[in-house]
């Protein structure tokens, strides 16, 4: 499903380059529950960015349901991430404005679905994650458990192949946490969802398949 | 597509509903500027309007010679156009229908019940009443049966002085008022110097105009022949032609300007069309409405630059959505949209209100000045698009800005 090889990417920051990942390589099969785990500072972000289509490497190849989507440009990039791709943050990121029905339909806004059709998928969506009663609230209505799980049904509302997540327990307590996980393994096992899931907490690594251990930019064996 | 637009329109709607003070103080830049705009070329069109009703009265057909003196004539010999050369002249073209000459000559007016006045005394025939449109509240006009009697017709403004205070209260209302009746003054005597004078009509309010240089309705009209027999200064200098309709203006002035060479040798000619004075307001009427709708467009760019603040300020608050719109799909293209939607809405709830606004603003100013009120569409469409117009123009910039956001680096931050 995924596949990175030989990827560099450094940041520049005024004259100073710093080398972020050097010769990364991996693959994720379609289907997998995958941890990937690292210091902060390691790449692992950086690593999960490319493969969200949200940056570009430098050198190597990323392949993505056996295409090569290296260079992308921005548009492109935009459409290959609504239709394939759903994003979990650590902070959720719901829009403040927007009650949980309509920040899960948001991706569908993107694509000319009309509103009846955004609104009944959204209620699906949310069903997924046992909110439906939750539909008209306001993200600041809602404890961080909930609005991770609207997060949650917004990733999932275009029925995306991978789930990318970037430390969806970091903002949670462990309770709650372990309630989110049971729910993204529910969802990989259902549907046959790839997630991808960026932690530090080895609580949640344990959880998954497989983990892949990201130490200075390269992916240890 | 539709889809997108529909749900853009909605969230921009919201999102200026949700900072009221801010969005109805950047509408209020964009309104007095669109208001500015309109209500000034609307001003603008309205005087001009005005200006040209004189002309729709009397019709574009007139044209008018003023005779100077030649360079050398002989002071002992002044050289006087008489009644027979005008006539001569006049037939000079069949294209000349009527020809009017007047004298005109100040001298001072004593009456009974007011004070004297120093009046614009007219020699006329009824040519000239019917040239001028001239019509009568009471009595009749001068007429070539009354010779050089003392018969005179006094102006409107003027009855309503030698009339006095007795008839006030019925002006009070200005011109809404019905026409003053000055039926008592027919048959009355006025003096103009040492001569008796008896008043045989008043005639009609005349609208100002430009074509004839003397104001009417403040002169008193006595016959041609009288007012030459008054004062032995007294010559005939300027003679109004009537034309036909449609006749070429440039060639008629060269048949007229040539006869009257004719008749009076070395004699300097000032002639003046109807046609060319309209000429000339259009001209006018262009720089005019060119200067006004500059300085409306100042008050508007002044609202722009505060439109584009305002979104440059609304893009920096709202970068966190951007990166999670980007983020699950938003187009780069989309994001620009989303706010030129936002911007463009502003202007165009502005540009609305003010269109209204400078509407009322012209409506005030156009009865204030009795130009009298005329709806045109020119003024409000100007306004309004050019209010719409600086709305996309200065929200492109903001929206653009925020098209170019990394999202990556924008989550991080509000990480």
């Amino acid at each position: 499903m995924i596949q990175l090889s030989h990827i560099y990417k450094s940041y520049r920051l005024g004259k100073e380059t710093t080398p972020i990942l050097k010769d990364l390589s991996l693959q994720v099969a379609a289907g997998e529950f995958v941890a990937l785990m690292g210091k902060s500072g390691s790449g692992k972000t950086t690593a999960m960015n490319i493969m969200g289509l949200m940056d570009r490497a430098d050198g190597g190849h990323y392949y993505l349901d056996n295409k090569e989507v290296s260079n992308l440009n921005d548009d492109a990039a935009a459409i290959l991430r609504n239709q394939t791709i759903g994003f979990i943050f650590q902070s959720f990121f719901l829009l403040p404005r927007m009650n949980a029905l309509e920040n899960v339909g948001l991706p569908l806004t993107y694509r000319d679905v009309p509103v009846e059709e955004i609104e009944k998928r959204g209620m699906q969506s949310l069903e997924k994650v046992e909110l439906p009663h939750l539909f008209d609230h306001l993200p600041n209505q809602m404890s961080g458990g909930q609005q991770q799980r609207v997060a949650i049904a917004r990733a999932l509302v275009t029925e995306p192949k991978i789930v990318l997540a970037d430390e969806p327990t970091g903002a949670l307590d462990p309770q709650t946490s372990e309630h989110i996980m049971d729910l993204l393994i529910e969802i990989n096992r259902e549907h046959g969802t790839t997630m991808i899931i960026v932690t530090h907490d080895p609580s949640v690594a344990k959880k998954c398949q497989r983990i892949l251990q990201i130490v200075e930019g390269k992916v240890l064996a | 597509m539709r889809m997108r637009y529909n749900h853009h329109v909605r969230e921009a709607l919201h999102n200026l509903y949700m900072s009221k003070l801010r969005t109805g103080l950047t509408l209020l830049g964009i309104m007095v500027g669109t208001a500015s705009v309109v209500a000034l070329v609307f001003c603008g069109q309205l005087a001009t309007r005005h200006a040209l009703e004189q002309f729709s009265n009397l019709g574009t057909n007139l044209f008018a010679v003023n005779i100077g003196q030649a360079d050398n004539a002989d002071p002992k010999n002044k050289q006087n156009l008489t009644l027979s050369q005008v006539i001569t002249v006049a037939k000079s073209s069949p294209n000349i229908l009527k020809a009017a000459p007047y004298t005109t000559n100040y001298m001072m007016l004593i009456s009974s019940k007011a004070a004297p006045i120093s009046t614009n005394v007219i020699g006329a025939t009824d040519e000239f009443a019917d040239i001028m449109k001239i019509k009568l509240v009471n009595g009749r006009f001068i007429s070539y049966l009354d010779k050089t009697q003392y018969f005179c017709v006094l102006g409107y403004e003027l009855a309503k002085k030698i009339q006095g205070n007795m008839e006030q209260a019925s002006t009070l209302l200005g011109s809404l008022a019905p026409l003053v009746d000055f039926r008592r003054l027919i048959g009355q005597q006025i003096r103009l110097e040492n001569v008796y004078f008896t008043i045989v009509g008043v005639a009609a309010p005349l609208p100002e105009n430009m074509f004839l240089y003397t104001d009417i309705n403040n002169a008193v009209i006595v016959p041609l022949s009288a007012s030459l027999i008054l004062n032995k200064n007294t010559i005939i200098r300027d003679v109004l032609f009537k034309l036909k309709a449609g006749s070429n203006i440039q060639k008629m002035k060269q048949v007229i300007e040539q006869s009257f060479s004719q008749q009076m040798p070395g004699a300097k000619l000032f002639s003046r069309s109807a046609k060319e004075l309209l000429a000339s307001v259009g001209k006018q009427r262009k720089t005019f409405a060119l200067l006004l709708s500059a300085i409306g467009s100042i008050s508007l760019l002044v609202g722009g630059i505060g439109v584009m603040n305002i979104m440059l300020v609304v893009v920096m608050e709202r970068r966190r959505e951007i990166g999670i719109r980007m983020t699950v799909g938003a187009k780069r293209h989309d994001i620009r949209e989303m706010f030129l939607i936002e911007s463009t809405a502003l202007s165009l709830i502005g540009g609305v209100i003010g269109a209204l606004v400078g509407v009322l603003t012209a409506w005030i100013l156009a009865t204030a000045n009795h130009w009298g009120f005329h709806f045109y569409t020119t003024p409000l469409v100007v306004g309004f698009s050019a209010s719409v117009l600086v709305g996309i123009i200065s929200g492109y910039f903001p929206a653009y800005r925020a098209s170019k956001l990394d999202p990556i680096r924008v989550l991080q931050s509000a990480n």
